[in-house]
């Protein structure tokens, strides 16, 4: 039996951040009915018993502390099986294959904010949150990014192919690709892959700072320390952190996923205009995986 | 342990059956709906409904603060209104914090998080007693409501405590909400758009004439009345009183004079027993509760009996509470008005619960024989608290007019008015909204000035020969930007409070020569802690790098709290009005010292509200500095506080500076 919240009941709650993020979700989703005024829900309908199979709303402010204050709303308000957050974020270059376009499903979330300073020292701390849903992924994310259907609900091609040169392009840099590429390990992929975006499932670091500038010694810091990290945001801790909270109770375990369409690397110089000229295809890319993905979901049975 | 819900519901039964009664005839109370707590203080109310619409907003928006005057009937409506929604999907639980005893601050501090802190009320304080878990394990289509009542008897930072706590509960628990009573206070709320903020209405002259009918059979009592007499009418409490009582009077302390003397029966000598009794249960205790053998000790065996035989005093175990606060706080101030040598701070602390309730001081006011008494009496209120100064003279009446004279009346709502314009917002906020609920002619005048030249036009108008007055309003009304005399700084050491706050104010709006600065500094160093800290308050308006230097010595060294509370206020203030190269500066030094200020729990406090300066006079890089301390503050282990408050605060200030200053990610 779905749980009711406050103003009614949600199978899945799309959570998007920028005004780059919410039109692709709400065109995608047909979400034209505020289901409430004062209240900032959408739906396809507003529906007279209150019981919505998928509900989106736009956050108002960025990182992770106004995430979680949302997320605790929806919940309150609807108490969702399944939360997602849908939208962009910067990519690492040379990691997991990345390129442009590309959607980043986390399966793993790092937060690499919260640390210790030390005279010499700089030592990372941890806070509790919960980690993707294991079911979605399992289930949902791993056989639709397989079929590859998707892709068909992008609504248009993507941007031409930044002329971006990688981080130092110096004869050290060059020599250490060739290196690299003479022991096997391969040169970085190329920015994009043409019209084929592909989904990934991969680590995700979430702060509170846009991370941008190549040269900066605490990005590369972070990006050293986070070795394994494919994509860089400002929301997923947030969401992470209020499911975790919410899971307090014996008749409630909400399950979330973060999907991101990749607009820009950040350890790539020019990394701002190529985000300002991929946000809305890389928003785009997100919307299309993540609207696809509710379908299946709201497709599968729901709880007697 | 299986506990089935119809057990919790006779625990609740049991709790609600228990004394005191409802008011005979019953009353029908009216609850108005206010959109802010602008509206809430200047009575603008949205809607009015029935209380029933309490139950149906907790419901639909998880919060609701029923904020009301002492006497205004918060615990008879909550007891109604759970009675009411009692039922197999309804599991009302009243939390009682008129029960709070002075071990609980003690213990209230072992608990850090929500839950542990809700565990502790609902353990504790609430029938029918429960757990958060035992709550999350009723069906899932129970609605759970914790009803909590008096939260003004607790103090001001434990309050808030509960009231996040509180917020926690609605955002996590399954079916949960909130519906909390409280005296007209500004709360700070973590999310104000959460809460629904809701009042009870005043009881309208046909509802006060209706029931005086019912009740006497005729509302000749009305006709009688004069206008002081009709507006206390007006209130649940007293109007209930005139009923049973047969007659009506015109303040607080005459209602409850006639009370223990009709009622009662205490005789004068008996009376000042009792109320030496609940002086000494103020003075011993931070709450309401006391016990009973100590009472007893003071106030003598046939005191104890006539109360308990009127259920005057209601017992539990060994603790006693009065059936009604308001009959408490009369007793207090009986004896508090006997004496000029208790109206010092620390007894005003006492009798206030650290300036949370300030009905004792009203009491005490309207109970002295002369205006000058009382005038003498607001004074050493006004050397320990402005506001309550205010409070007091404008709710103190006598016969329908001020128990203290137009001219400290003047002093205090001028002193307040010039305060809107204060650089810290939470000082600005607080002022405003009493000078709003004070609700007098004077006071609205005051408050709707537009500038502080009106402020002083206000005084200007007031025809006076008192010399004490006169000699105020010359310090008050000097044009800003005057030198003033050696003689005239020495004013800050003055022993009247009046005239040395004033004095620490106006020099802020002076210029004061090097020399002079220095003199003040010198003034840290003084003996005396209020001298010490007007010093500090006044270099707060001058911001170089000597004064920066000497007051970061007195944050560091100053032993006593209030100093450093004026010190990082100072700090902060020549932050803002200085230059980059200042506000680095004190930022930096700020950030050394963090560790230790944490620690501090007035500075700190102090600290929060203070860093929220005008956004309009903010300078552009008020946002990045202020950010910088917040986040040391989150990412410190042993902060003190959660990870969460410290990203509360810093959201608050993206939010209150971040369209002003513009650039800062």
């Amino acid at each position: 039996m779905a749980l009711r919240g406050r103003l009614g009941s949600a199978r899945v709650v799309v959570l998007t951040i920028t005004d780059d993020e919410f039109p692709p979700v709400q065109q995608i989703f047909q979400a034209g009915a505020q289901i409430m005024v004062g209240r900032p829900y959408f739906a396809s309908a507003v529906s007279p018993s209150q019981e919505y199979g998928v509900i989106i709303r736009q956050i108002a402010d960025r990182t992770n502390h106004p995430t979680a204050n949302a997320v605790g709303k929806a919940i309150e308000h609807f108490r969702p099986e399944f939360l997602i957050l849908a939208g962009t974020a910067g990519g690492v270059h040379g990691r997991e294959n990345i390129a442009l376009g590309d959607v980043v499903v986390a399966n793993y979330v790092d937060y690499c904010e919260f640390r210790k300073l030390l005279p010499r020292r700089n030592l990372s701390r941890r806070v509790p949150f919960d980690q993707p849903s294991l079911y979605l992924r399992e289930n949902f994310v791993d056989p639709l990014r397989r079929r590859n259907d998707w892709m068909n609900k992008i609504p248009g091609p993507p941007p031409p192919a930044p002329s971006l040169s990688p981080r130092w392009p110096s004869p050290m840099r060059v020599l250490t690709q060739a290196l690299r590429a003479s022991v096997g390990a391969g040169i970085p992929a190329p920015l994009t892959q043409g019209n084929v975006p592909k989904v990934l499932q991969a680590n995700i670091v979430s702060g509170e700072k846009i991370w941008g500038d190549p040269t900066s010694i605490e990005q590369r810091r972070m990006l050293r320390e986070y070795d394994k990290v494919a994509a860089i945001e400002t929301e997923a801790v947030g969401l992470a952190t209020e499911v975790f909270a919410q899971r307090s109770s014996v008749h409630y375990n909400p399950q979330y996923l973060v999907i991101r369409g990749i607009s820009d690397m950040v350890n790539l110089k020019g990394n701002d205009p190529t985000r300002h000229q991929w946000s809305g295809y890389a928003a785009a890319a997100a919307a299309a995986f993540t609207f696809c993905l509710v379908q299946d979901i709201l497709a599968a049975p729901a709880p007697l | 342990m299986a506990i089935s819900l119809s057990d919790l519901h006779s625990e609740l039964r049991s709790a609600l059956d228990a004394p005191p009664a409802e008011p005979q005839p019953p009353f029908d109370f009216r609850i108005g709906w206010c959109g802010s707590y602008e509206d809430l203080f200047t009575s603008r109310i949205q809607v009015r409904t029935e209380p029933g619409v309490l139950f149906a907003r907790a419901l639909e928006n998880g919060r609701v603060l029923l904020h009301a005057r002492g006497g205004s009937a918060k615990t008879s409506i909550f007891r109604r209104l759970m009675r009411e929604i009692l039922g197999p999907r309804c599991l009302p639980v009243w939390i009682n914090l008129r029960r709070w005893t002075t071990p609980d601050y003690t213990a209230w501090k072992e608990y850090h998080t929500s839950t542990a802190r809700l565990n502790f009320l609902l353990e504790t304080h609430a029938s029918p007693r429960v757990t958060t878990v035992l709550l999350d394990a009723l069906p899932a289509n129970v609605t759970r409501v914790l009803f909590v009542d008096g939260l003004n008897e607790i103090l001001m930072d434990v309050a808030e405590d509960i009231l996040n706590a509180l917020d926690s509960f609605a955002r996590l628990m399954l079916g949960g909400s909130v519906i909390v009573g409280d005296r007209m206070v500004r709360r700070e709320l973590s999310d104000p758009e959460a809460w629904q903020l809701a009042t009870i209405m005043p009881f309208s002259e046909s509802e006060i004439r209706s029931y005086l009918t019912r009740g006497l059979g005729s509302d000749e009592m009305y006709d009688a009345a004069d206008e002081a007499t009709r507006a206390l009418l007006a209130s649940p409490y007293f109007l209930n009183a005139a009923i049973h009582d047969g007659h009506a009077a015109p303040t607080r302390s005459a209602v409850h004079a006639q009370w223990f003397k009709d009622h009662a029966s205490l005789t004068t000598e008996e009376l000042a027993r009792a109320s030496e009794a609940a002086f000494e249960a103020y003075r011993h205790n931070k709450t309401r509760n006391f016990r009973l053998a100590d009472f007893q000790r003071v106030a003598g065996e046939s005191v104890v009996h006539k109360l308990l035989r009127e259920n005057v005093l209601l017992v539990t175990g060994d603790q006693a509470c009065f059936d009604h606060h308001l009959k408490h706080d009369y007793l207090a101030a009986y004896y508090l008005a006997q004496d000029p040598e208790l109206w010092i701070p620390a007894t005003f602390n006492r009798v206030t619960f650290w300036a949370s309730s300030f009905e004792t001081l009203v009491m005490a006011l309207e109970l002295l024989d002369t205006t000058a008494a009382a005038d003498h009496f607001v004074r050493r209120v006004y050397d320990w608290n402005q506001y309550g100064a205010a409070y007091a003279a404008t709710e103190a009446r006598d016969r329908g007019r001020l128990r203290v004279s137009k001219e400290m009346e003047t002093v205090l709502l001028a002193v307040l008015a010039d305060r809107q314009w204060d650089l810290m917002s939470a000082t600005a906020t607080r002022v405003k909204d009493g000078l709003l609920m004070f609700g007098t002619p004077e006071s609205t005048a005051f408050v709707t000035a537009r500038s502080r030249e009106e402020v002083v036009a206000i005084v200007d108008r007031v025809e006076s020969h008192d010399p004490l007055f006169l000699s105020w309003r010359a310090l008050f009304t000097r044009p800003s930007g005057e030198i003033i005399s050696d003689s005239e700084l020495a004013l800050i050491e003055d022993p009247s409070s009046l005239v040395g706050w004033t004095m620490s104010n106006t020099l802020k709006r002076m210029k004061v020569p090097e020399v002079q600065q220095a003199r003040l500094r010198e003034l840290l160093y003084h003996k005396s802690m209020t001298i010490r800290w007007r010093a500090v308050h006044t270099l707060g308006g001058f911001p170089n790098p000597a004064n920066v230097r000497v007051l970061l010595g007195r944050l560091d060294n100053d032993l006593d709290p209030w100093v450093r509370y004026g010190t990082i206020r100072s700090l902060l203030e020549i932050a803002a009005l200085g230059d980059s190269r200042i506000r680095v500066r004190v930022f930096s030094a700020l950030r050394e010292r963090l560790a230790k200020i944490v620690r501090d729990e007035k500075t700190i406090q102090e600290f929060e509200r203070a860093i929220f300066i005008d956004r309009i006079r903010a300078p552009k890089d008020w946002l990045a500095n202020a950010l910088g301390l917040v986040q040391v503050l989150r990412d410190v282990e042993d902060s003190g506080k959660p990870r969460s408050h410290w990203e509360e605060l810093a959201y608050r200030l993206r939010d209150t500076y971040e369209v002003v200053t513009e650039a800062v990610t």
